[in-house]
């Protein structure tokens, strides 16, 4: 049976992220440093160091997942303390700033962090929600399989409407013609298309149907029903597309803003080094 | 019209098939509906795309439907038909050839355009995945990162590797520094602006003392390194942190203090202090002399003067309202300065001031004239004196010899009558000089001259010497005999004022063995003859010929001159007499003893109102606490507010003992001792600033001053 990733091993990484993070919670109100609390005091720099190791080794996840089957520790082992040591590692590094803020690469450092972590939170987020409700959108078909069956009901549409008047005929080859699904990044998003052919396709065929001659109304309405069938195919097609655009968006956002952390911290510690 | 319409159709595999339609009617239609003669399957044709029809002048082609004809690359609605030309129907292609026998017209039509599999182009026409939209994760992790790197690391590193490259950075709208910089600098220091390599003079490295020196002037250590922990090369940096804003780096955290001072005696073996861990629950108790340990400046008793002076009816209209009428609380700082002479004591001891003179020379009792007559005119013209006693002698004289021409008429008896009346006259006069003066010399007389002041023997040929020369030269003999004694800038200082002429006068009187009457009495102070004394009257408070003689008089330059130290004795008690002479100043003005390294001491007066602060760790700021306690709306007595809150006058102490001697300290103050308790009625509350700065300094003493390396 599955397990989710946040209560793997009854929540054995939950304990050990709480645990580091009221830990540090607990060293940061008991040290009583001569200057204000912050990076350059020797808690800080505990919690720098410590925020530097765990950052390495939240980045190493991306390699670690690439390599099925490797190690002896399971990759849901590695997701679920990726998940809960990445929340542990904004205790840590906010303690390590010791709420000193600026516009520097410092700051920068800390706010790329900031980023990662909440992009991580919503991936983990997503990661929740998506994966049953596009299985229910799927209804036990992929995305190959919709576009395939679209394919075909095209097909059909126009050979319904070759005995049609050349309106339908033509709405129905526009249809087959300009229906698109996904698209830009946003529109995957937003998953769903106000200019979409296939709808206005449906819509005004059916109008015209209603006034359709006795010898074409059989058609029309074979056709109406046909196009009324891809319409529904066209919605479900752009929601699995919308969901799985859900599902890696976010990716975008924190693999390339780890990278750019780990840059911002070798910037920021070869600062504090140069300028001790 | 007979027509035949060849259907091509090329196959999968390149094969091409044809199938031919013949037809004989007028017209010929071609579309998609089933009844055209040309039936054209594909759903981009109309029912009724076009027609083929012959006319008078040609066979023409002409557009039924919607749909337009292509001809030749435009637009058209009819065309008429030429061998070879292809005219497009949609998506096919019709064109004319060459008709067969029996045939009018032939055309080949070909199904040019067809439609593409609609799997492949739904695919083609759909983005199904962000990936596919063309954003590259491994593409924005790289760019991401070499951009911070390069604008955050390379840069920076540049720049503190290349000075030239660093200087021009300057001048950029933002500075490579800035980026680094962890937080702004105090206002202290915020001229550097973003250039960090004023501080941080190598990579690597962390700032020395000596980058801080080369600005501050040098700052003593914490404590003695003798009997504590030496402490002087803790880095300044150690203490004082710069990018935090506007928080001073001098700004420290009491925990610093508390580290050595809650357990002092593990540090300074040798320490008296007591260990602090707190200031409300954890400070010694204050010593029994905070904070008047060291004696005041100046010798005002105020116990007396508020028990007895102030409440004489003679004084009381000139007793003050309260303290603030003698300390101006309005340029309190650490201490609060007193008012002036003027505005405080003058009332009743101005007049005091200007009644004791400074006797710098008396005519003592002398057993010999100072100069004879022929002389004394020589150098001081004739007197009315030596002239009555010159005609009286001539008298004499004639009246004489008339008696000897009479003697001789009457014989030989001249010589013996020489002899008998004339005689050495010289002689007789020296058995009868008397001197004019009985008095003994001063004290600041009998010093320059080093004899004793009653040796008539001792000091009459000086005195003599130095009458005469004054006679002669004025003021010279004098101010040589004093810069003799200490120096020729301090003689001149010492006898300022002092007019040749008078002197001259002075001493012609003295040495013709007569009291000098003075044209008039000094009213507005300076020196004036006076009978047989040349004296120096004060113009007042300060008057800086007096100030001058009672500075030399304790200032080790004179002491050291003399060898007769009972001489110096004389001289300190004659002018610094509390009850005669210008001693009166040191009534008031406290006299100090610092002892110098090498073991010997100097004494100074202290002239100066306030005192030698000699608390170098220890500091108090009275302006801030006279805010909380209104001073002006309230007496030193009152005892609800204003001084009195904290300063409680004791009547009963010796404090004019403490000016007995020249040690400052053992001091009795008029003031009871202020205690911690005092402090803690407000600094116990919560909010209230308790920490160490508040009231001591690390260095001692506690300037951390710019020297002229800052200026420039």
């Amino acid at each position: 049976m599955h397990e989710s990733i946040l209560v793997y091993r009854r929540y054995l990484y939950l304990k050990w992220a709480l645990f580091l993070a009221l830990a540090s919670l607990v060293a940061y109100l008991v040290y009583d440093p001569y200057d204000s609390p912050g990076g350059s005091t020797w808690l800080g720099y505990f919690y720098g160091i410590v925020g530097v190791v765990l950052m390495l080794w939240l980045a190493a996840f991306g390699i670690r997942k690439r390599i099925y089957g490797s190690g002896s520790v399971k990759l849901q082992d590695w997701l679920s303390a990726h998940v809960y040591l990445g929340l542990t590692l904004v205790v840590v590094v906010t303690l390590h700033t010791g709420f000193q803020l600026g516009w520097n690469v410092h700051t920068l450092a800390y706010a790329l962090l900031c980023l990662v972590v909440v992009s991580g939170i919503f991936g983990v987020l997503v990661y929740i929600r998506y994966p049953s409700l596009m299985t229910e959108n799927r209804r036990g078909q992929s995305l190959d399989g919709m576009m395939s069956e679209l394919a075909e009901i095209d097909r059909e549409c126009r050979d319904v409407s070759g005995g049609i008047n050349d309106e339908i005929n033509s709405l129905v080859l526009h249809s087959s013609q300009n229906t698109q699904l996904g698209g830009s990044i946003l529109r995957q998003l937003y998953g769903k298309d106000p200019h979409c052919a296939t709808s206005a396709a449906y819509n005004q065929v059916r109008e015209i149907a209603r006034t359709i001659g006795a010898e074409q109304a059989e058609a029309a309405r074979a056709l109406v029903g046909l196009l009324g069938k891809k319409r529904d195919l066209v919605v479900r097609a752009r929601r699995h597309i919308q969901y799985q655009a859900l599902m890696d968006v976010w990716l975008y956002i924190h693999v390339p803003l780890s990278f750019a952390l780990i840059a911002a911290v070798v910037s920021h510690v070869l600062a504090v080094l140069i300028y001790l | 019209m007979k027509s035949r319409i060849s259907f091509i159709a090329t196959s999968a595999k390149g094969g091409i098939s044809q199938r031919n339609v013949d037809l004989d009617t007028d017209v010929i239609r071609f579309g998609r509906s089933t009844d055209n003669e040309i039936f054209l399957k594909d759903p981009r044709v109309p029912l009724h795309l076009a027609e083929l029809r012959k006319g008078p002048s040609g066979t023409f082609v002409e557009a039924k439907g919607a749909t337009d004809l292509r001809y030749k690359g435009s637009v058209t609605r009819s065309v008429q038909v030429e061998l070879g030309e292809t005219i497009a129907l949609g998506p096919f292609d019709l064109t004319f050839v060459s008709p067969p026998a029996e045939f009018e017209v032939a055309a080949l039509i070909e199904l040019k355009r067809p439609l593409g599999d609609d799997l492949e182009e739904l695919r083609s026409r759909s983005t199904i995945s962000i990936d596919g939209v063309g954003v590259s994760k491994r593409r924005w992790s790289v760019g991401l990162s070499l951009l911070i790197l390069a604008v955050f690391a390379v840069v920076p590193v540049a720049g503190v590797l290349s000075p030239e490259l660093h200087r021009v950075s300057q001048e950029w709208p933002v500075s490579v520094d800035s980026a680094w910089e962890p937080g702004q600098l105090s206002v202290s220091h915020g001229f550097f602006g973003d250039d960090c390599s004023h501080c941080h003079l190598e990579p690597f490295a962390p700032i020395s003392n000596v980058t801080c020196s080369s600005c501050h002037e040098l700052v003593t250590s914490h404590g003695d390194p003798s009997h504590y922990t030496d402490v002087s090369d803790v880095s300044c940096v150690s203490c004082h942190k710069e990018h935090r804003g506007w928080a001073s780096p001098t700004s420290l955290d009491t925990g610093r203090c508390i580290n050595c001072h809650e357990n002092l005696t593990f540090f300074a073996k040798a320490t008296t202090l007591g260990n602090v861990s707190d200031f409300v629950d954890g400070h010694p108790a204050f010593s029994d002399a905070y904070p008047h340990s060291t004696r005041t400046a100046i010798n005002f008793d105020h116990g007396k003067h508020y028990d007895t002076h102030f409440v004489d009816q003679r004084y009381v209209p000139f007793a003050p309202a309260g303290c603030e009428s003698c300390h101006q609380v309005e340029l309190a700082r650490t201490t609060i300065p007193v008012r002036s002479f003027g505005e405080t004591c003058a009332a009743c001891h101005a007049e005091q001031i200007m009644d004791r003179d400074l006797v710098l020379l008396r005519l003592p009792e002398l057993e010999e004239p100072v100069l004879d007559s022929e002389d004394l005119v020589d150098v001081c013209g004739p007197t009315v004196d030596a002239y009555e006693q010159s005609r009286e002698r001539l008298e004499v004289i004639e009246s004489r010899l008339d008696l000897v021409l009479e003697r001789m008429k009457l014989g030989d008896a001249v010589a013996e009558l020489s002899n008998e009346e004339f005689g050495d006259q010289e002689e007789e006069e020296e058995e009868q000089f008397e001197s004019i003066s009985f008095d003994e010399l001063t004290s600041i007389s009998a010093f320059l001259l080093d004899v004793e002041v009653d040796d008539v023997e001792a000091y009459g040929p000086s005195i003599i010497d130095l009458v005469a020369s004054m006679a002669d030269e004025g003021v010279e003999p004098l101010h040589s005999l004093i810069a003799d004694k200490t120096s020729e800038e301090l003689a001149t200082e010492l006898i300022s004022g002092l007019n040749a002429e008078a002197v001259k006068r002075l001493a012609c009187a003295w040495a013709a063995n007569l009291e000098y009457e003075s044209p008039g009495e000094s009213v507005s102070g300076g020196w004036y003859g006076d009978y047989l004394e040349l004296k120096y009257r004060p113009g007042g408070h300060a008057d800086p010929v007096v100030r001058r003689w009672l500075d030399a008089v304790v200032a080790s330059s004179v002491v050291e001159a003399s060898t007769k130290t009972e001489l110096i004795d004389s001289l300190r008690e004659d002018l610094l007499s509390k009850q005669d002479g210008p001693g009166a100043c040191i009534k008031c003005h406290g006299i100090t003893e610092t002892m110098h390294d090498n073991g010997t001491s100097t004494l100074a007066i202290q002239w100066q109102a306030q005192g030698e602060e000699i608390r170098p760790h220890h500091a108090f700021s009275h302006d801030i606490h006279l805010k909380l306690a209104r001073p002006g709306a309230s007496s030193v007595l009152d005892p609800e507010l204003g001084c009195a809150n904290c300063h409680e006058l004791d009547f009963d102490s010796p404090y004019a003992e403490s000016f007995e001697g020249y040690d400052l300290r053992g001091f009795s103050s008029n003031f009871s001792s202020i205690n911690r308790e005092t402090c803690i009625q407000c600094h116990g509350f919560d909010g209230v600033d308790t920490s160490c700065q508040l009231c001591h300094r690390y260095h001692a003493p506690q300037t951390l001053s710019t020297g002229s390396a800052a200026s420039q």
